[in-house]
């Protein structure tokens, strides 16, 4: 009987039982956060007020335009401004270019020379296999 | 039409904004419009934008202070026509005015028949052939059957001189937009594409195809690039060229890429670029290349459409009738979250949004906000 419950203890079975265990609380954390980021990425988090931007402005300029209406000068108060023009859509300028075109960086490109990166998206293709 | 007025800052999204205080009968204000810019106030392209509202809607009013800091829009009835005429300036290229005006064609008292000119392909804006290609294919997803939609183009024209000219034509939506299922976005099957070439070596569209091929030869067999040159009174003011290509699925799902080339120094004439800097003319092959590089990029994306056309299916999604929409795309792209806050600030449809971890895509699901043509209910 001691052989027996010894053997259990450290078969194949055992640890391999252990490994499906491990990695469980990080894969369930990175697919709770992935569920999470998408809606809080485009709407902002609930409660939290001051995520769309354009949200946030049109209720500050709102509530500044009727007390400094007849001020001749006034302080510049976006301080975002200028913050990055280059490359992507900057999310905060309020001024940014309207442009639906979506322009990849370069940079990002994957290397497509490499093979491995071909064989990665030819099931694709019609010519790739199809029970995928 | 309500009473409501929209208050909004800056010129970010101005199309959108337009378009969707257009539908839902709102009247928009911007503040600030490039306030604290060198040259601020609208610039030229915004001013036609503007001017082309007024041509195909009764009613439309446009106030703008004489700085040109801050707009008012208040929208009229949308009526459509049938031979307008407009010329869209050299400051954009055609392609910033054709997405909202098939978005507001599709609501108008009448069938739109319209003739725009100006540049027909550049390297900020999708081009005609992308739109042609691309763009009104996505709409037999919400029930506008494709043979009353078309785009021909008349001549070609290149940046920086522009002298293209397309025609237009939208039908009209009977009562709403059928809401769409539209996950499937199959296997590509067929990859094909336009190479242009105006006022230059008609061979300059054969070494982009080339170069464009080369890529693709791996992958897929059935790949083919026309080749379209203009000669004469149809070529523009200016030369250039450039290619737009389609990975087209067995699901009927169109994903675009494209790349032209910047604009072109003509003997004896000098043009200075507005941002100061100077673009070298790049060589057909690097063209070619680029644009099917990026056509793979969108591929391996996945998502029904590619990353230039989620804001137009969003759009769509959000105007179909009460019925629920369901669409899968790639990797969100930055003008297709801004589009998703607008839709839910001016039609109040918000989108549930579900990350498929398998495919590495992107679920949206939303429920039309039931928008019906009230136009035509007019007539």
């Amino acid at each position: 009987i001691q052989k027996r419950s010894k053997k259990g203890e450290d078969t194949e079975l055992g640890s391999g039982a252990a490994n499906w265990k491990e990695g469980l609380m990080a894969r369930a954390a990175s697919m709770a956060k992935n569920k999470v980021n998408l809606m809080h990425l485009v709407y902002g988090q609930p409660g939290v007020k001051s995520t769309p931007s354009s949200f946030r402005d049109s209720q500050m300029d709102g509530e500044s335009d009727e007390s400094d209406e007849d001020e001749l000068f006034r302080v510049r108060r976006d301080s975002q401004r200028g913050a990055s023009t280059s490359g992507n859509i900057n999310m905060d300028d309020v001024d940014a270019e309207d442009c639906s075109k979506f322009t990849l960086d370069p940079q990002a490109l994957s290397n497509w020379d490499d093979d491995e990166v071909i064989q990665s998206i030819r099931d694709r293709f019609v010519t790739g296999d199809w029970e995928k | 039409m309500s009473g409501a007025v929209r208050r909004v800052r800056g010129s970010q999204q101005l199309r959108l904004r337009l378009v969707l205080a257009t539908l839902s009968g709102t009247t928009l204000r911007v503040d600030d419009i490039r306030a604290t810019s060198a040259a601020p106030g609208l610039k030229e392209y915004e001013a036609s934008l503007l001017r082309l509202l007024e041509k195909i809607s009764h009613g439309a009013n446009v106030e703008i202070n004489e700085t040109g800091t801050k707009l008012k829009y208040k929208p009229g009835i949308l009526v459509g026509g049938r031979s307008v005429v407009h010329d869209c300036g050299t400051s954009r290229s055609i392609g910033y005015f054709l997405e909202p005006l098939l978005i507001l064609g599709l609501f108008g008292k009448s069938p739109l028949t319209i003739i725009l000119k100006g540049i027909t392909n550049d390297i900020k804006d999708p081009s005609v052939d992308t739109f042609r290609s691309t763009t009104l294919p996505m709409l037999k997803q919400f029930g506008i059957p494709t043979e009353d939609l078309e785009l021909k183009i008349l001549t070609r024209g290149a940046p920086p001189l522009g002298g293209g000219e397309v025609r237009l034509r939208v039908p009209i939506v009977p009562a709403s937009l059928s809401a769409a299922t539209w996950t499937d976005e199959g296997m590509v099957k067929r990859i094909r594409g336009v190479a242009y070439s105006t006022r230059v070596s008609p061979q300059m569209a054969n070494r982009m195809i080339d170069s464009a091929r080369g890529i693709f030869n791996r992958l897929l067999p059935d790949v083919y690039i026309f080749t379209d040159h203009y000669t004469g009174h149809e070529s523009g003011k200016s030369p250039g060229y450039g290619i737009s290509l389609v990975a087209e699925t067995t699901t009927g799902c169109m994903l675009s890429s494209e790349r032209a080339a910047t604009a072109l120094h003509r003997e004896g004439t000098d043009i200075i670029e507005q941002d100061g800097s100077s673009h070298e003319p790049q060589l057909p092959e690097d063209i070619g290349r680029q644009a099917a590089l990026l056509l793979l990029e969108e591929i391996k994306q996945g998502g029904v459409v590619d990353s230039t056309h989620q804001g137009l299916l969003f759009i769509l999604c959000a105007l179909t009738a009460e019925d629920v929409s369901k669409v899968r795309v790639g990797k969100l792209s930055p003008y297709g979250i801004q589009t998703l806050r607008l839709v839910k600030e001016f039609l109040g449809v918000h989108f549930s949004i579900r990350a498929d971890a398998a495919s590495g895509t992107v679920i949206l699901t939303c429920v039309g906000s039931g928008y019906k043509n009230l136009s035509r209910k007019v007539s």
